[in-house]
C-alpha cells in the first residue's frame, strides 16, 4: 500500500513541476529579463511608433538607474523606467521604446540639451562591461536623438531659429561649410542634409565612443502628452564588422539608456538599464510535409532540463527518506 | 589621480593626466597700465575667426572693465564663490584648486553660464568702484577701474581638457596650444562648464564647442596672433615661455615672467597654470589685485614702477613688430629684438628724442601757430 502512495506522491510532484514551469514560474533559478523580438511576415513600421503592428510584440518594463560608474555621473536620474518591445521580419529588426518625459527637448543653444535614447549590443558573444563596453569587448550603440530628428523635420540649425529676435547684419562668408568648422571636419554632429535621426556608433569603454563609418540605423520618434515613443531599427545582418549581428534565432545581451534633455542630461549623465536579453524569434519552420509545426529547436529545453533535474532531486529525497523509515520499521 | 607640479601655486596638485610640458609654450604678456580699452584686439579676433553662423555671441578675445565687468557676466565671481574663501601660505597656495574641490559626480569644479550672461560682453564698461574725489592719488586711487584683456590662456593644466570625457581636447606638444578637435567633439559642453575663464564656447549651429586657437597658423610662421599685432596701445608682447628651470634671460617672455617677475598669471588659485601674464595696474587696490594675480603683486608693482635699464628697454619693444621676438638685447641707447634665426627685427631708442620747432618758419616767412 505504501508503495502506491509513494508513486502517487512522486507523480503529483512531477506533474506540478512541469505545469508550473510551463506557466513561466521559475523553478530552479532567476532568469535575466528577456525581450522577444517577435517575427512578423510584413514590412516593419520603421518610422511609425503608433503603428498597430506593434501590438504583435510583447512589451517589457525595464527599470533604469542613474549612471554612477564614471564621472560625469547622474545622481538624480530623471527617467525611472522604459518600456521596450521588438519586431523582426528576418531582414529588419526594430524596437519600440516608450518612456515618460514631461518636456519635448530638441536641443538648441548652450543650455538646451536634447532628449535621446540608446540601445547597446555587444559586437561579439558575451556581456562586456555594461557601461560602454571595454577594451577587447566592444559594443554597438544605436542612438536616436531628438536634435537629429529636428534637423530632418526643420532643416539645419540656424542661430535665428534659437533666438528669433536676434539681429545680425551679415555673414561675410555666408553659410559655407568651410566656416562651419565641425562640418568641414566631417563631424556627424554638424552634418548638413541629414537622413536618419539614429546614430550607429561603436565603443570599447567609456570615452571611446565613435561614429561608425557606415550608418545602418533608421528610426523615428513622436512625443505626446509627456511621453516619447521611439522606433529604432536596423538590418538584422550587416557586412559591417562594427555591428552586432542579430540573426534569426540569435539570443544576445542588450542594454538601454535614456537622456532627458530638459534636466540637463547628456553624455555620462544618463539613466541606464543592466544587461537584458534579446531573443530574436525565427520564422516558424515548415515540416517535411509542408505543415507548420514545432520542431526540436523550438522546445523550451532549459525548462525541461530544470524540471527534470528538480524532479530527480525530489525523487532522491523521497526515496531516501522512505528507505530510512523502512529501516526503522 | 596623478599629481602634477604647478609652479604658480608652488606645490603639487591633482590632475587627471600626468605632467607633460610642451617644448615651448605660447604665451602673451599684457601691460594693463597701457590699455585704453579701444577693443581693436577684440574686433581683430572677431573678424578673423568668429564671424560665421552660430558664433554671433562668441568673443574669443574680450576686454572687460574690472571690477564690475566680465564676459560672460560674473564668470570669475561665480567660481570664486563656489571655491569659497581660500588662503595662500606665503608663496604656496594652501587652498583647493578646481581639480581638488570637485563634487562627487563631476571631474572639475565649474559652472555653466546662462544665455543672458553672454549677451552683454562689455557690461559695466568704464564703471569704477570707490568714492568720487577731486583728485586721483597713488599708490591706490580712491576711484578706480582698469581694463582686463582676456583670451584663452592655453593653460598647462587646462580645465577644459580635464573635463572632456572623450579626450576631444588636446594640448600640442610643440607649442602648448590647446585645441578642441572639431571632428571628435560631440558637444557635451563639459569643457564650457569646467573652463574657469569661460573661453570654451558652444556653437549651436554645428553642435560642438570652439575656442581661441592662438592663431596657431600664424604662430607656425613665427607671426604674432591677430589680437597681439592689432593692439593700438602696444600693450601686448607674444613669445615662447619656458618652465622656470629652463628660463632664458634673453627671451622676452622668460625675462618678464621668471627673471624680473613683473608679469603675473590670472587667478592662479584656480590651479590651471594659465599662460597669459599681466603687468598689474599701478593705481588699483592691492587686495583686489592679489585676488586676481596672486601673492606677488606688490613685488611686481615695485619692480615695474622702478624698472632697471633692461626691463625699461624691453618694455619699449612691445608692439613694435609683427614677428615674435625670440631674443632681445638692451644696449646703452637702444633696445633690439631678434627673430628665431637671430636676425635683427626691430631697434628702438630707449628715450624718444624730443624736437621743438621754432615759432617762426624762416624759409616760408610765416609763423607756425595753432590759431590764426
Amino acid at each position: 500500500m505504501r508503495k502506491i502512495y509513494t508513486v502517487l506522491l512522486l507523480g503529483t510532484i512531477f506533474t506540478i513541476s512541469v505545469v508550473t514551469s510551463l506557466l513561466n514560474v521559475p523553478m530552479a533559478m532567476a532568469v535575466e529579463t528577456e525581450v522577444v523580438s517577435k517575427y512578423v511576415d510584413a514590412n516593419l513600421p520603421l518610422a511609425d511608433p503608433s503603428s498597430t503592428m506593434w501590438k504583435n510584440a510583447t512589451p517589457v518594463e525595464v527599470p533604469l538607474s542613474g549612471q554612477v560608474a564614471i564621472a560625469p555621473k547622474n545622481l538624480k536620474p530623471s527617467v525611472p523606467g522604459i518600456r521596450v518591445r521588438s519586431l523582426n521580419n528576418r531582414k529588419w529588426l526594430a524596437f519600440l521604446l516608450e518612456w515618460d518625459d514631461p518636456t519635448k527637448d530638441m536641443g538648441g543653444a548652450l543650455l538646451d540639451f536634447k532628449d535621446s535614447v540608446a540601445i547597446q549590443f555587444p559586437t561579439e558573444e558575451g556581456s562586456p562591461f555594461y557601461c560602454m563596453g571595454q577594451s577587447g569587448g566592444s559594443v554597438e550603440i544605436l542612438h536616436w536623438r531628438a536634435d537629429f530628428q529636428k534637423d530632418i523635420e526643420d532643416g539645419s540649425l540656424n542661430a535665428q531659429d534659437i533666438f528669433p529676435n536676434m539681429w545680425n547684419t551679415i555673414y561675410p562668408a555666408g553659410y559655407e561649410s568651410d566656416f562651419l568648422s565641425a562640418t568641414g571636419a566631417g563631424n556627424a554632429m554638424s552634418q548638413l542634409n541629414r537622413i536618419t535621426p539614429v546614430e550607429d556608433l561603436v565603443a570599447g569603454g567609456a570615452g571611446t565612443l565613435t561614429e561608425q563609418l557606415h550608418n545602418d540605423a533608421v528610426g523615428w520618434a513622436d512625443w505626446a502628452d509627456g511621453k516619447w515613443r521611439a522606433v529604432i531599427g536596423r538590418p538584422m545582418v550587416t557586412a559591417d564588422g562594427e555591428d552586432a549581428q542579430l540573426d534569426s534565432g540569435v539570443s544576445t545581451s542588450f542594454a538601454l539608456a535614456v537622456w532627458d534633455g530638459g534636466k540637463g542630461e547628456i553624455d555620462g549623465k544618463k539613466a541606464v538599464s543592466t544587461w537584458l536579453n534579446l531573443k530574436v524569434e525565427a520564422p516558424p519552420r515548415k515540416l517535411a510535409s509542408n505543415r507548420e509545426g514545432v520542431t526540436f529547436s523550438d522546445l523550451p529545453k532549459d525548462r525541461i532540463f530544470f524540471t527534470l533535474s528538480g524532479f530527480m532531486i525530489l525523487l532522491g529525497a523521497v526515496a531516501g527518506s522512505t528507505w530510512m523509515f523502512a529501516r526503522r520499521r | 589621480m596623478p599629481k602634477v607640479f604647478n609652479w604658480h601655486i608652488n606645490r603639487e596638485m591633482e590632475y587627471p593626466y600626468e605632467e607633460s610640458r610642451p617644448d615651448k609654450q605660447f604665451a602673451i604678456i599684457f601691460n594693463i597700465n597701457r590699455c585704453i580699452g579701444c577693443q581693436t584686439c577684440t574686433m581683430a579676433c572677431r573678424n578673423t575667426w568668429t564671424f560665421s553662423p552660430g558664433q554671433e555671441y562668441m568673443w574669443w578675445n574680450n576686454v572687460e572693465t574690472k571690477p564690475y565687468g566680465g564676459y560672460p557676466h560674473n564668470w570669475d565671481v561665480k567660481l570664486l564663490e563656489k571655491l569659497g574663501p581660500q588662503t595662500w601660505d606665503g608663496n604656496t597656495y594652501a587652498g583647493e584648486t578646481i581639480f581638488e574641490k570637485v563634487p562627487n559626480d563631476k571631474r572639475v569644479l565649474g559652472h555653466l553660464p546662462t544665455e543672458e550672461d553672454w549677451a552683454h560682453p562689455n557690461i559695466y564698461e568704464d564703471t569704477p568702484a570707490g568714492d568720487f574725489v577731486e583728485s586721483t592719488e597713488l599708490p591706490e586711487n580712491s576711484l578706480w577701474m582698469f581694463y582686463l584683456q582676456r583670451t584663452c590662456n592655453h593653460c598647462t593644466y587646462p580645465g577644459c581638457l580635464a573635463a572632456c570625457p572623450r579626450k576631444a581636447i588636446y594640448k600640442r606638444k610643440s607649442d602648448g596650444v590647446v585645441l578642441v578637435d572639431q571632428s571628435r567633439c560631440r558637444g557635451y559642453r563639459e569643457c564650457v562648464e569646467a573652463c574657469p575663464y569661460k573661453k570654451a564656447m558652444y556653437r549651436p549651429t554645428t553642435r560642438v564647442t570652439e575656442k581661441c586657437i592662438a592663431c596657431y597658423p600664424r604662430n607656425d610662421l613665427d607671426l604674432g596672433s591677430r589680437c597681439v599685432v592689432a593692439c593700438v596701445g602696444k600693450i601686448r608682447m607674444q613669445g615662447w615661455l619656458h618652465s622656470p628651470d629652463k628660463s632664458d634671460p634673453t627671451n622676452p617672455i622668460d625675462y618678464l615672467v621668471h627673471e624680473s617677475k613683473v608679469a603675473l598669471p590670472l587667478y592662479p588659485q584656480f590651479g590651471t597654470e594659465p599662460n597669459l601674464y599681466y603687468i598689474p595696474p599701478r593705481w588699483a587696490p592691492r587686495d583686489f589685485l592679489e585676488q586676481l594675480f596672486g601673492p606677488h603683486v606688490k613685488k611686481a608693482l615695485a619692480k615695474y614702477t622702478d624698472p632697471d635699464k633692461k626691463l625699461f628697454g624691453l618694455l619699449r619693444l612691445f608692439g613694435t613688430t609683427e614677428t615674435i621676438i625670440s631674443r632681445f638685447e638692451v644696449q646703452d641707447e637702444v633696445a633690439i629684438g631678434f627673430d628665431r634665426a637671430d636676425r635683427e627685427l626691430v631697434r628702438v631708442p630707449l628715450e624718444e628724442p624730443m624736437y621743438i620747432r621754432s615759432e617762426y618758419d624762416q624759409r616760408h616767412d610765416v609763423a607756425r601757430l595753432n590759431e590764426p
